[in-house]
C-alpha cells in the first residue's frame, strides 16, 4: 500500500474518530483536513508506518486545542449525555442498540477517567496496536498494557455490580 | 533460570496486564508461548482469561457499535456542507479555507494533464510555501485507487448514520471529504456544463460527482464490486431488476443463470431498507455474487452436465462441492484391552444430521467425505422397536442390551444397547415456548434453506395449541423481532410472517441469537418447553467474534431453562462441526433438513422427541469383564467420548434424550482366546505373562474388587460375575435436576447359544457397517455393501425411512460398480 492509499485509507477513519469527540460535523470535517494538512506539511515526511499513530495523536491535539479555543464547544462527557438522548430515538440498529448489556458498557466506558476512557476506545474502536496507542498517548508501551487490562477489568467489574 | 521464572510466573493473577496483552495479540512469541503453557497447566488461570475474552469481545462489541453523534438541526451533513461552505458565506476560518480551495480548483484547471501534475506536485512540495497544493494533485491523479481503497466498513457506518438524517438527498456515495473536493474540482473543469438543473450547488455538484464518478469508472480497471457499488447507489435503491448494462462484467460469464436469480434477490430488499441503501446494498450484492460464484464452479466442477432444460441452463446441480462444508476430523476408535481401558464412557447422541447429509450425498450419486459420516447418527436415525418404560416407572427410559456374533467379523461379538425413552402422548405434552431464529442472509436464499424453513415452519404452525407461544427473530444484515411471541392459535398471524420472509445480507448470527433468547426468557415458563430453534446453513460471518463466545452464552441460556436446538439447511456452506457444538452446548439436538419430508419428521411427527427433553446430561459406562472380554470398540460416538472419572461427575455436561427417543450404541468385542485385530504379530512383553495366564484361568477376585469400587454389587456371587460379559450403568439427570440418578444392566452372553439376531438388532447392524464402509474403517476386511444389503434387506420391514436406506444402499453399490 502506498502512503497515499494509507492516507486516504485513514482519512474517513480519523473524521470519525474526531466526531465521536466533537460534537460538531464541521468542526470534524475541518479538524480532520487541517490533521491532514499538518501531515503533508511535515518536514522530514512521517514515515509510512507511523502516520497512523501520528495522525491521531495530532487528532487528539487538535481537538484539546479546539476546546480550548472555543469554550461553547461541550465537552466530551457532555456529547455523550447528548448521544444518550439520541439513541432513544429508533433506528434500523434498534435492536443491536437496546442491547441493555451494551449500552451499560458504553455508560460505564464514559464514568472511567480519561486515560482509562481514551485507552479502550482507540483499541476497540480505532483498532490501534499497543505500540501505536503510546505514540499517541505519549506514554510507553508497558503503562498502556497497565491501562488497557485494568480499564477492562474495572469495566468488568462494574458490569457485574450493575448487573 | 528458566525454571525459576515459569515457577515466578506461576503466581500469574488476574491482575496481569500480560493476559489482555495475550488476547489482543500483543504478546511476543517467547512471552505468547510461556502464558499458554501456564494456561494450559492451569485451569483457574484458564477460566481467567475465557473470562477476560468474554469481557473483551463485549466491550469491543459495545464500542464499536457506539453511535455517531448525530448532527444537531441547525447544522446539516458533513458532507454536504463541506460542499456548500464553499458558496455560502462562512465564518472567517472557514472561508479562507473556501479561499484555498477555490485556489486549488484553478491551479488544476491549468494543468489538466495527468503527467504535469505530478511534475506539478514535486515542484509544488520544494517551492512553494503552500503544500497544499500538494494533497490534492496527488490525490487527484490517485483518484481511482482511492476509490477502491477506501475503508469499507467505518465508510458504511458513518454513511448509514448519514443517510438516516436527510432523506430528501439521494444517499451520497462513500467518499472523503478530500476526493469529493477533488471530484467537484475535476468536473469543474471538465464537466461543469453538464450539470443538471437543480438550484442548490451543492446539490448539483454532488449529482454531478456521481454521475463523474460512474462513467470515469467504467472504462478503467476497478473492480465489477465498485463498479456494482456506485451503479446502485445513483439509483432508486427498490428498484428490483439489476441494470443489464454491458459495464458489469459478472454477467457475462455466468449467462442467464445468474439473471435469474439475481433479479428476485434483488427484489427482497424491502423498500424500508432504502434509506440504509448504501448499506445494504452492496452487502446484498456480495451475497449474491457469492451465491454465482458458486453455482459457477459446481457449473465447472461438473464434467458432462447431465440435463439441460429449454434454455440450456443446466439443471440442478448433481455434483456436491464439499469444500465449502465444514466436518470435524473424526478419528477411528482402535480396539483396547479392558486391561488398557476398564472402562468405556461416552455421551449419549441423539443427533440424526450426519444421516440426512450422507443422503443428500448418495442422492446425488455421490461418496460422502469420510468425516461427514458419523456412525452413531446414522443409527440413531432409524426408529427401533424397544419397548417404552411404563408411564408409572421411576426411570425416564428403559435399557435393553442384545448380544450376537458379530456380523462382519464371526469370531467377534457384537452388542447392542438400546435405551427407549419414555412416550408422551402429543395431547399431554407440556406447552411449548418456541423462538425460532432464522438466518436470512444472503446465503440462505436457495431453495433448499429460506424457502424450506418457510415451508417447515408452516407445517409446525399447524401442530401448535393454545398453550403454546411462538416467536420469530431473523437475522441477516441486522438482528429483527419478524414476529413478537404470540399464541399458538393465531396461525394465519404467524404464516404471513413467515411467507414474508426473505433472504438479504450478511449473517449477524450473534445479535439475533441474544435477540432470541430475550424474548424466550420474557415467555419463560417452568412448565413448558422453553427452546430457541435455530434455522440456518451456519454461515455466521458478522457480530459476535469468536465460537468461543457464543457457546458461553449458548451454555449459559441452557442452564437457565432455555435449551438451543439447530436446524441445518442447505448444501454447500454447511458447517457441520460448529452447529452440532453449538446445539450440545445449548443441551438441544441438532437436525439436518434437506427435504419437506425430514422437516415433518422432525417437527410434526416427532414433535415431543424433538422438542421435549425427558433427561439431560445422559451418560453410559460400559465396565468389560477382562475374562470374558479381550478387546472392544465402542463403533462411532468417536466425538462423545468421556473419561472414565466424569461418569460419576454431575458438573459434567452430556448429552439430552427427548420423548420417545431411541439411542442404540454398539460395541464390537473380541472375546478372550481370539487375536485382537492388530496385535496378532507384537511380541509379548515377558512381564506381561502372569497377566496372559489371568485371561486363561478365570480369576474371580480379581474382577470383583473392582466392581466394589464402582459398584455396590459386591453381594453378586463370584461365579454369576464371572458369567457377566459387561456391565452398562447410566447416569441420568431430570430435566430439572441438579444431581443424578444411576441405572445399570449386566449383559450375559453364551457362547453356544442359538439365538437368532432380532430384526432391530441385524438393521443397527447394518446402519453401522454402511457407516463403516462410507468411513473406509479399517475394521471391516471381509465386509462390503452387499452385506450391508442382506442385513439390510432381512430387518427393512415396513418402514418407510428403513426402505430408504435400502434403496440408497442398492444405489451405493451401483456406483460402486459404476466406477470399477
Amino acid at each position: 500500500m502506498t502512503k497515499q492509499e494509507i492516507e486516504n485509507e485513514l482519512y474517513e477513519l480519523i473524521q470519525v474518530f474526531i466526531l465521536r469527540r466533537v460534537r460538531s460535523r464541521d468542526k470534524a470535517a475541518d479538524l480532520t483536513q487541517e490533521a491532514f494538512l499538518r501531515l503533508l506539511s511535515q518536514v522530514p515526511p512521517i514515515v509510512r508506518e507511523k502516520i497512523r499513530a501520528w495522525l491521531y495523536r495530532t487528532a487528539r491535539n487538535l481537538i484539546t486545542d479546539s476546546y480550548r479555543h472555543d469554550e461553547r464547544t461541550k465537552t466530551v462527557s457532555e456529547n455523550l449525555e447528548y448521544l444518550e438522548q439520541k439513541k432513544t430515538e429508533p433506528d434500523f440498529r434498534a435492536v443491536l442498540e437496546s442491547n441493555e448489556e451494551q449500552k451499560m458498557i458504553l455508560d460505564l466506558t464514559n464514568e472511567l477517567d480519561d486515560d482509562h476512557r481514551e485507552v479502550l476506545r482507540l483499541k476497540f474502536q480505532e483498532n490501534l496496536s499497543y505500540q501505536e496507542m503510546a505514540e499517541v498517548l505519549d506514554k510507553p508501551k508497558t503503562t498502556i498494557a497497565w491501562l488497557l487490562h485494568e480499564s477492562i477489568l474495572r469495566l468488568r467489574d462494574k458490569v457485574k455490580v450493575a448487573k | 533460570m528458566n525454571d525459576n521464572n515459569q515457577n515466578h510466573e506461576k503466581k500469574i493473577t488476574i491482575a496481569d496486564p500480560r493476559l489482555t496483552a495475550y488476547l489482543l495479540n500483543e504478546l511476543s512469541a517467547d512471552e505468547k508461548d510461556n502464558l499458554e503453557k501456564q494456561i494450559a497447566e492451569n485451569s483457574d488461570l484458564a477460566k481467567m482469561v475465557a473470562d477476560l475474552e468474554i469481557t473483551i469481545g463485549a466491550i469491543r462489541q459495545a464500542l464499536q457499535n457506539e453511535p455517531l453523534p448525530e448532527t444537531s438541526s441547525n447544522e446539516s451533513d458533513l458532507f454536504p456542507k463541506a460542499v456548500e461552505s464553499e458558496t455560502d458565506s462562512l465564518p472567517v476560518a472557514e472561508e479562507t479555507l473556501a479561499k484555498r480551495r477555490k485556489g486549488r480548483w484553478r491551479f488544476k484547471m491549468a494543468i489538466s494533464v495527468a503527467v504535469l501534475v505530478f511534475i506539478a506536485v514535486t515542484v509544488a512540495i520544494f517551492i512553494d510555501s503552500g503544500k497544499r497544493y500538494s494533497i490534492d494533485l496527488a490525490r487527484s491523479v490517485n483518484n481511482d485507487v482511492i476509490n477502491e481503497q477506501n475503508n469499507e466498513v467505518s465508510r458504511r457506518s458513518f454513511y448509514n448514520r448519514q443517510n438516516s438524517i436527510d432523506i430528501d438527498e439521494k444517499p451520497l456515495e462513500p467518499k472523503s471529504r478530500l476526493e469529493v473536493l477533488k471530484q467537484k474540482e475535476l468536473i469543474g473543469s471538465s464537466r461543469i456544463n453538464a450539470s443538471p438543473t437543480d438550484q442548490k450547488s451543492s446539490k448539483s455538484n454532488s449529482a454531478n460527482t456521481r454521475s463523474e464518478k460512474m462513467t470515469s469508472s467504467a472504462p478503467q480497471d476497478s473492480t465489477n464490486a465498485q463498479r456494482l457499488d456506485l451503479d446502485l447507489n445513483t439509483k432508486p435503491v427498490a428498484s428490483p431488476p439489476m441494470p443489464s448494462s454491458p459495464e458489469s462484467s459478472i454477467q457475462a460469464p455466468i449467462g442467464e443463470n445468474r439473471t435469474m436469480s439475481g433479479s428476485p434477490l434483488l427484489s427482497a430488499v424491502e423498500p424500508s431498507m432504502t434509506n440504509d441503501g448504501g448499506n445494504m446494498l452492496p452487502s446484498v450484492l456480495n451475497e449474491e455474487r457469492a451465491i454465482f460464484r458458486k453455482e459457477k464452479s459446481v457449473r465447472e466442477s461438473i464434467m458432462k452436465p447431465q440435463k439441460k432444460n429449454d434454455s440450456g441452463v443446466t439443471a440442478v446441480a448433481p455434483q456436491i462441492i464439499v469444500e465449502n462444508e465444514g466436518y470435524a476430523k473424526i478419528a477411528e476408535k482402535s480396539f483396547v484391552t479392558p486391561k488398557e481401558e476398564p472402562f468405556s464412557t461416552f455421551s449419549i447422541d441423539v443427533d440424526t444430521a450426519s444421516w440426512a447429509n450422507i443422503r443428500r450425498f448418495l442422492t446425488a450419486g455421490n461418496r460422502p467425505p469420510e468425516d461427514a459420516v458419523k456412525i452413531e447418527e446414522i443409527v440413531n436415525y432409524f426408529k427401533y422397536d424397544y419397548k417404552a418404560p411404563d408411564e408409572k416407572a421411576k426411570d425416564p427410559f428403559a435399557v435393553h442390551t442384545e448380544t450376537a456374533p458379530c456380523p462382519w467379523c464371526a469370531d467377534h461379538l457384537l452388542v447392542k444397547i438400546g435405551i427407549k425413552g419414555k412416550e408422551i402422548k402429543l395431547e399431554k405434552r407440556p406447552p411449548l415456548n418456541l423462538v425460532f431464529l432464522v438466518d436470512t442472509s444472503g446465503s440462505m436464499y436457495s431453495e433448499n434453506k429460506l424457502p424450506l424453513v418457510k415451508k417447515s415452519l408452516a407445517e409446525l404452525t399447524e401442530m401448535l395449541t393454545v398453550k403454546d407461544r411462538i416467536a420469530i427473530v431473523t437475522y441477516g444484515s441486522d438482528a429483527r423481532v419478524a414476529l413478537d411471541s404470540v399464541s399458538g392459535t393465531e396461525t394465519a398471524h404467524i404464516l404471513d410472517v413467515v411467507n414474508g420472509l426473505s433472504a438479504r445480507g450478511s449473517t449477524a448470527g450473534a445479535a439475533g441469537i441474544k435477540t432470541a433468547y430475550q424474548i424466550a426468557r420474557k415467555q419463560f415458563d417452568k412448565t413448558a418447553a422453553n427452546r430457541v430453534i435455530l434455522c440456518t446453513d451456519g454461515d455466521f460471518n458478522v457480530g459476535m467474534t469468536n465460537n468461543q463466545d457464543l457457546e458461553k452464552m449458548i451454555e449459559k441460556e441452557a442452564k437457565s431453562g432455555v435449551y438451543l436446538s439447530i436446524l441445518g439447511f442447505g448444501m454447500g456452506n454447511y458447517k457441520d462441526d460448529r452447529l452440532a457444538t453449538l446445539s450440545n452446548r445449548g443441551n438441544g439436538n441438532y437436525g439436518y433438513i434437506d427435504t419437506l419430508d425430514e422437516a415433518r419428521r422432525l417437527l410434526v411427527q416427532n414433535l415431543t422427541g424433538t422438542l421435549i427433553t425427558i433427561a439431560k446430561d445422559v451418560k453410559i459406562q460400559v465396565d468389560f469383564n477382562p475374562n470374558r472380554v479381550a478387546g472392544y470398540r465402542l463403533l462411532g460416538y468417536e466425538d462423545r467420548h468421556l473419561a472414565a472419572e466424569d461418569f460419576n461427575n454431575d458438573k459434567k455436561d452430556a448429552g439430552e434424550i427427548g420423548a420417545g427417543h431411541t439411542v442404540t450404541a454398539l460395541y464390537e468385542i473380541v472375546p478372550v482366546g481370539v487375536d485382537l485385530p492388530g496385535t496378532g504379530r507384537i511380541d509379548q512383553s515377558r512381564y506381561a505373562e502372569t497377566n496372559n495366564s489371568d485371561n486363561g484361568k478365570p480369576d474371580a477376585k480379581k474382577p470383583e474388587e473392582k466392581k466394589d469400587s464402582a459398584k455396590p454389587n459386591s453381594s453378586v456371587s463370584s461365579e454369576k460375575l464371572n458369567a457377566e460379559l459387561m456391565f452398562v450403568k447410566i447416569r441420568y439427570k431430570q430435566p430439572d435436576a441438579t444431581k443424578s440418578n444411576l441405572m445399570t444392566a449386566p449383559v450375559f452372553y453364551k457362547k453356544d447359544a442359538k439365538v437368532g439376531m432380532s430384526s432391530d438388532y441385524k438393521f443397527a447392524c447394518a446402519t453401522a457397517l454402511f457407516g463403516l464402509i462410507l468411513r473406509d474403517s479399517a475394521y471391516i476386511e471381509n465386509a462390503g455393501l452387499t452385506d450391508v444389503l442382506k442385513l439390510a434387506e432381512d430387518s427393512v420391514g415396513n418402514d418407510k425411512d428403513r426402505k430408504e436406506f435400502v434403496e440408497l444402499v442398492k444405489k451405493a453399490i451401483i456406483n460402486k460398480d459404476r466406477e470399477q
